[in-house]
């Protein structure tokens, strides 16, 4: 083999990829760009340019960046729950696999916010009443039921509560301050839809199926 | 450039690929444990690379798409490694590794504007949470595809016809 080069030339080929590595930075931006701009968005395209926001207010949240992230902190953490329940109580295996695939992803995104966050000066601030209670009924409900029953809860309010949050994402975008809170949220958007789309999937192909053969039984 | 005439075609070809397979192998390996330290599971990046063929399902995992994932990877870096090879597969490793850098970029382009947007927008939205890593990854499949040329000559000294004292002609 010809080793010649890894003895010469090691300190040239260093220097070439720390300062590739420096200049690939603002190149890769545009990666971050294409991911945004490219995703099919057709569910929130009509509604993308309206400059009315749809976000909750919240207790101590200042601006529409802090209300934003406060609220996408608090989805995160109710998605996470609902998760750590589907892996443990759901029936269906594809229930499992999405219970877990939502506790990752919200796990990841809401470390992501408190970075966010923690950059901005923002204090997360604790969820309205409100909120805790209808988290709580949520929680509850998905608490008592059990097998199939489970299941389609439990996909009937991923599928509603991830409507609302692409909706109110989608809304609060344009609206957004802070240039890395706006493509973040813009990120996440395709991620929310992805997860939506999985839960329609699966109750159209497992549970309703499910459902009619314990009907049957 | 001695002896540069008598590596064929198919053996920088063979190189090359086997470059590409290597550097595919260390870049899915970077990502999966990038992932994993990042509380996502091991196996998601192969599961997004089968979203192009499962779309949104891909990301339930099991062993189907995962199985499918790597073998997209792979195929893919050794069919990227066999062209590479055929480019500069003659050329001496410094000027291999220069080649496999820009080789890498483009292939990073390509990937994000042309084919993920087109065949697995799956993927798309995940590599957009992690844009300089994904940058990243493939400097490091471009930088391995140096190995294109060592192995090139490795396989043309080893196919040499040896003369009646068993030295090479």
């Amino acid at each position: 083999m010809d080793l010649k080069f890894f003895g010469k030339q090691r300190t040239a080929a260093g220097i070439g990829i720390c300062a590739i590595f420096i200049l690939s930075l603002p190149v890769s931006k545009l990666c971050a760009q294409a991911a945004t701009t490219n995703m099919p968005n057709t569910a929130v395209n009509p509604i993308r340019n309206t400059m009315e926001t749809n976000v909750p207010q919240l207790p101590g949240a200042q601006n529409v960046d802090e209300k934003v992230l406060s609220q996408m902190h608090q989805i995160n953490l109710r998605e996470i729950k609902a998760g750590e329940m589907a892996e443990q109580k759901g029936q269906n295996p594809e229930v499992r696999a999405y219970g877990n695939r939502l506790e990752n992803d919200h796990q990841f995104a809401d470390a992501m916010i408190k970075n966010l966050a923690a950059k901005d000066g923002i204090t997360l601030p604790p969820p309205s009443d409100m909120q805790v209670q209808k988290d709580a009924v949520l929680i509850q409900k998905l608490g008592t039921a059990q097998g199939v029953e489970f299941d389609q809860m439990f996909l009937d309010a991923m599928i509603k509560g991830h409507t609302k949050a692409v909706q109110m994402l989608s809304q609060a975008q344009a609206t957004l301050q802070d240039p890395q809170v706006r493509d973040f949220v813009g990120k996440m958007i395709p991620i929310l839809q992805q997860h939506l789309q999985l839960a329609k999937d699966i109750k159209n192909k497992n549970v309703k199926g499910d459902i009619n053969n314990q009907q049957t039984e | 450039m001695n002896g540069e005439n008598k590596i064929q075609p198919g053996q920088c070809a063979g190189a090359g690929a086997l470059a590409g397979l290597i550097a595919g192998i260390v870049m899915a390996l970077v990502a999966m444990l990038r992932a994993m330290n990042h509380g996502l599971s091991f196996w998601l990046p192969m599961q997004q690379i089968a979203g192009w063929i499962f779309g949104v399902d891909a990301l339930l995992g099991g062993w189907v798409p995962t199985t499918v994932g790597v073998a997209i990877h792979l195929a893919m870096s050794a069919g990227f490694g066999l062209v590479f090879g055929l480019i500069i597969g003659r050329l001496t490793a410094g000027v291999a590794f220069w080649a496999g850098i820009f080789y890498g970029i483009c292939i990073w382009a390509v990937m994000t504007f042309v084919v993920l947007p087109a065949l697995d927008p799956v993927m798309l939205s995940r590599v957009g949470l992690a844009p300089t890593w994904w940058f990243g990854f493939h400097l490091i499949y471009g930088v391995l595809l140096t190995l294109t040329a060592p192995f090139a000559r490795a396989f043309a000294s080893n196919r040499q016809p040896q003369n009646p004292e068993g030295h090479p002609a």
